[in-house]
């Protein structure tokens, strides 16, 4: 079972990040980062496809520049076995519609079983170039996928939905993405982390992007918060004293 | 003419889709076309909170899956003349937006909270990087698609004076590739926290499984619904589905009462838009009393159930 891997470099989650002074974009420069944590749960998904399967194969694609290397690499010491890196300077210039564009000529070449990657990035949270891409595929989709069990021809994805956590079925080949899922990706080991710098990540040109249809105009910080009050009386009155501001002050209850 | 998706519970349409209505009256000035997908729908309200007209869409066939309703919505919009398609930003909403604006070839906004009307031009506010920061975008298309976060615009009833009132069924049949073989139904009543007005929200302070217990009560009292933090979600004590962060969901309830969460940076991005938030922790020093409207510095298990009393005194 072939299987691609979308992978995202993003900034990590954990660190605080400002808005420029001027507005055109997020400070990144001492920013560190890290694979999109939900493409690392598709990650995690294909490689336990694949050994359950004992058999197959995981590529890894991304549209970046050579920064996006180091996530690769990440990714090949996960345990995917090639990684394609389709080449653009910046980025962040192209909207989600550009950077499918750009991907599907190479899924198509590879003809997978499967494409699998994260239900967003958490850095620009556009939700948008996997549901594109796969309609422009043509390949059934599901979002946001908390379990996966690949059978012969068909996929039994579990995923929340408002009833209730439900199973899909899906048939071979398919497109996946995935939330946070009941595992969690493992670390690189380090026979994993040796073993990447030996495995190709082959460098491709980009196709076409299209026009640019959505733009990014000006970036805020969000809005301050004043530092609220704590009611500093003995309980009970503290909480007796907050019902009464819920009612009263912030007329919420 | 602007298309708006409605989303029902029962063939009742929620109140964050008619948020949607408000919503599209206030950025544009042009004809509402509103549809739900479904057997049966209550349509008073969504004349009263503006629309023009009003579809219901449903299969010939019987169609479950988010696939299916999208293609029955596609097959619904392909041959009208709709410049602007407006989606609820639940998470539902979200995939069939997305599904619908890729089958039209449509550029898509999600999760918008503002927008502005500058020299004729639209653009739309919506949060990046889990609410540490926000990116204002500029559609360069004629035709788009925006999906429009719960909470934000307060449905308002429309004041036209001549309303048309018009109501139709659209029926269609569709092919699935995908099929839902097997639901665990939730517990009756539990509402999802990613639409909730109100949430009751537990960390690491409640200290286990058997911890969530007096915020259930308390939630149930509010009719509020039960958050987490990712502290409390990874030691196995409450389902993910719960959880709210970065890796969770972004919520912006009108009330966020925070019980025994210190307020780790990921966690605060997910819940920091709240209109007012309330802090119960034993640690004076911990984070959480930065966001908080109103702090109580004591013993969740003390300060939860005398709260839950309280309310019921006053909810009567």
């Amino acid at each position: 079972m072939k299987i691609i891997v979308l992978s995202k470099r993003v900034p990590d989650t954990g660190v605080p990040i400002k808005v420029k002074d001027d507005g055109s974009g997020l400070d990144l420069s001492s920013i560190p980062f890290v694979m999109n944590p939900y493409d690392e749960y598709a990650l995690e998904a294909a490689l336990r496809i694949k050994e359950k399967k004992g058999e197959g194969e995981i590529i890894l694609l991304a549209v970046g520049n050579d920064d996006y290397k180091e996530t690769l690499r990440h990714g090949l010491a996960m345990g995917a076995d090639r990684a394609k890196l389709i080449k653009t300077d910046d980025p962040l210039a192209l909207d989600a519609m550009q950077v499918a564009n750009l991907l599907i000529q190479e899924i198509k070449n590879e003809n997978p079983d499967a494409v699998f990657c994260g239900k967003k990035a958490v850095d620009d949270e556009r939700n948008y170039i996997h549901t594109y891409l796969a309609t422009k595929l043509g390949l059934p989709f599901i979002y946001g996928a908390v379990n996966i069990e690949a059978e012969d021809r068909k996929f039994k994805v579990i995923k929340e939905t408002e009833k209730g956590l439900a199973t899909y079925e899906t048939p071979v080949p398919s497109f996946i993405t995935f939330d946070k899922c009941q595992f969690e990706p493992r670390y690189p080991s380090l026979r994993g982390i040796m073993m990447a710098k030996k495995k190709p990540i082959d460098e491709v040109t980009p196709g076409d992007t299209g026009n640019r249809k959505v733009e990014s105009v000006k970036y805020e910080p969000p809005p301050a918060k004043k530092a609220g009050k704590i009611i500093d009386l003995p309980f009970p009155d503290n909480v007796k004293e907050l019902v009464r501001l819920l009612k009263e002050e912030a007329k919420v209850l | 003419m602007i298309g708006i998706y409605l989303e029902n519970k029962d063939g009742k349409i929620k109140k964050h889709s008619l948020e949607l209505l408000t919503f599209a009256g206030k950025a544009f000035e042009d004809e509402i076309l509103a549809f739900t997908f479904g057997k049966e729908v209550e349509k008073s309200d969504v004349f009263k909170f503006g629309a023009d007209s009003f579809y219901l869409i449903s299969g010939s066939n019987e169609i479950k899956t988010e696939e299916g309703i999208s293609k029955a919505i596609f097959e619904f919009l392909k041959d009208k003349d709709v410049k602007i398609l407006i989606f609820p930003a639940s998470n539902t909403g979200r995939d069939i937006a997305a599904r619908v604006s890729a089958l039209l070839d449509l550029p898509l906004v999600q999760d918008v909270v503002e927008f502005k009307k500058e020299d004729g031009n639209l653009t739309f506010k919506r949060p990046i990087v889990a609410g540490k920061a926000y990116v204002w975008e500029k559609v360069n298309s004629e035709k788009f698609a925006i999906s429009v976060r719960p909470n934000v615009f307060p449905p308002e009833e429309n004041q036209k004076e001549e309303k048309f009132e018009k109501f139709e069924k659209f029926e269609v049949n569709i092919e699935e590739s995908i099929k839902i073989v097997d639901i665990k139904e939730k517990e009756e009543g539990e509402i999802d926290v990613a639409e909730a007005e109100i949430i009751v929200s537990g960390g690491r302070g409640v200290g286990g499984p058997e911890g969530f217990k007096p915020l259930k009560e308390l939630a149930k009292v509010l009719g509020a619904a039960i958050g987490a933090s990712r502290a409390a979600v990874d030691a196995g004590w409450i389902d993910h589905s719960h959880q709210v962060g970065q890796t969770g969901k972004t919520v912006s309830p009108n009330l966020y009462i925070a019980c025994g969460i210190s307020g780790a940076l990921q966690h605060l991005a997910g819940m920091r838009t709240s209109k007012v938030i309330v802090a119960i922790n034993k640690d004076p020093n911990a984070p959480i009393f930065q966001v908080a409207d109103y702090g109580i510095v004591g013993d969740l298990f003390e300060v939860v159930p005398a709260l839950t009393e309280e309310i019921k005194k006053i909810k009567g």
